[in-house]
């Protein structure tokens, strides 16, 4: 039987969330994983080895960037997106060095995330 | 009404908060040179005659940039915070050393509010885009006073009225006592106008 692909959609707010669900509509089946903090966050994506995860840099315990980096340090090799509204050019070099597929920030284009969700998904 | 918001419904403003401050953040990380911390956005339903509390400094002097909105939301937008944090970003803003500044020239007047309208910019700009609304900021308008004078420049209504109130703290990183607060004021009819917005947009976008 084919394993079904997971993605992990981190973020504090159950709208945005609710939003970036509709940016996957052409991945074929997935199990959508949610968390809203850093904490489930890492237990989140220990447990099921996403295959993608949308990471938002403000979160209520952590940032982003911890997860990001507790993470790679772990090694969890899962691709990660960035879809912040944080756009300051320090945190998105830091971000690159941990090895990310991309960095959105909000609000974003519906189109363009659409198109960066799709091709990081279909780059092996 | 505002008494009755629903935890998804505080959730999007609080949203709506965190992706506008967002891009305020990254404007002032550029005009200052430093990198900001931002805070995960607060709410807080309150009257007019309460807002001089939430200020960094209470009872102390205050200095805030404000500026009213215009179009299909009302309310206003005010950049404040405690007269030494003002001082620093003068100096930041003019390129002198932390401490040059000891009072408010006129010029240093300018370079904040020159400060506060690309905040203020930036903060709506990414609002408007998000939601898809029509909405502008009046003139911008520097105070410094203590607390409680404030609301009085400020007419945002009667003391009594209901405001919904969302707050960003934006702390650059390494400066002492830099920290910056962002305040939305939204009156009842622009939170019912906001919360529309916000459902067309699930509607449009967030299906699946």
């Amino acid at each position: 039987m084919k394993k079904m692909k997971k993605v992990l959609i981190v973020d504090d707010s159950a709208f945005m969330r609710m939003l970036l669900k509709g940016k996957l509509p052409n991945i074929g089946e997935t199990e959508i994983l949610e968390a809203s903090n850093g904490k489930d966050a890492i237990k989140t994506a220990m447990k099921h080895i996403p295959d993608l995860i949308l990471l938002d840099i403000v979160l209520p315990d952590t940032d982003g960037e911890t997860v990001l980096s507790n993470l790679r340090e772990a090694g969890i090799k899962s691709k990660v997106i960035m879809v912040t509204a944080v756009g300051q050019k320090p945190v998105i070099e830091r971000c690159e060095k941990l090895g990310i597929s991309g960095y959105v920030v909000k609000p974003f284009d519906d189109a363009k995330i659409s198109e960066l969700i799709t091709k990081t998904w279909n780059t092996p | 009404m505002v008494e009755e918001l629903t935890e998804i419904q505080k959730d999007v403003l609080m949203e709506i908060a965190n992706v506008a401050s967002g891009n305020a953040s990254t404007i002032l990380s550029e005009k200052i040179g430093k990198e900001i911390k931002l805070s995960i956005p607060f709410q807080k339903l309150v009257s007019v005659k309460e807002i001089p509390k939430l200020f960094p400094v209470p009872k102390g002097v205050a200095v805030c940039t404000f500026a009213k909105l215009e179009g299909d939301i009302l309310g206003g937008m005010m950049f404040a915070f405690d007269l030494e944090n003002a001082l620093i970003l003068a100096d930041l803003l003019q390129h002198k050393k932390v401490g040059t500044t000891q009072w408010l020239s006129g010029k240093d007047q300018e370079a904040l509010i020159f400060l506060s309208n690309a905040l203020l910019g930036s903060y709506l700009k990414a609002l408007c885009s998000f939601l898809n609304l029509d909405t502008d900021i009046e003139e911008t308008k520097i105070f410094s006073t203590v607390g409680d004078a404030i609301m009085d420049l400020l007419n945002l209504g009667k003391p009594q009225s209901p405001v919904l109130l969302l707050g960003s703290k934006l702390s650059p990183k390494g400066i002492i006592k830099a920290e910056l607060m962002f305040f939305f004021f939204l009156p009842t009819q622009s939170i019912v106008f906001l919360l529309r917005k916000a459902n067309l947009l699930l509607d449009k976008r967030g299906k699946r």
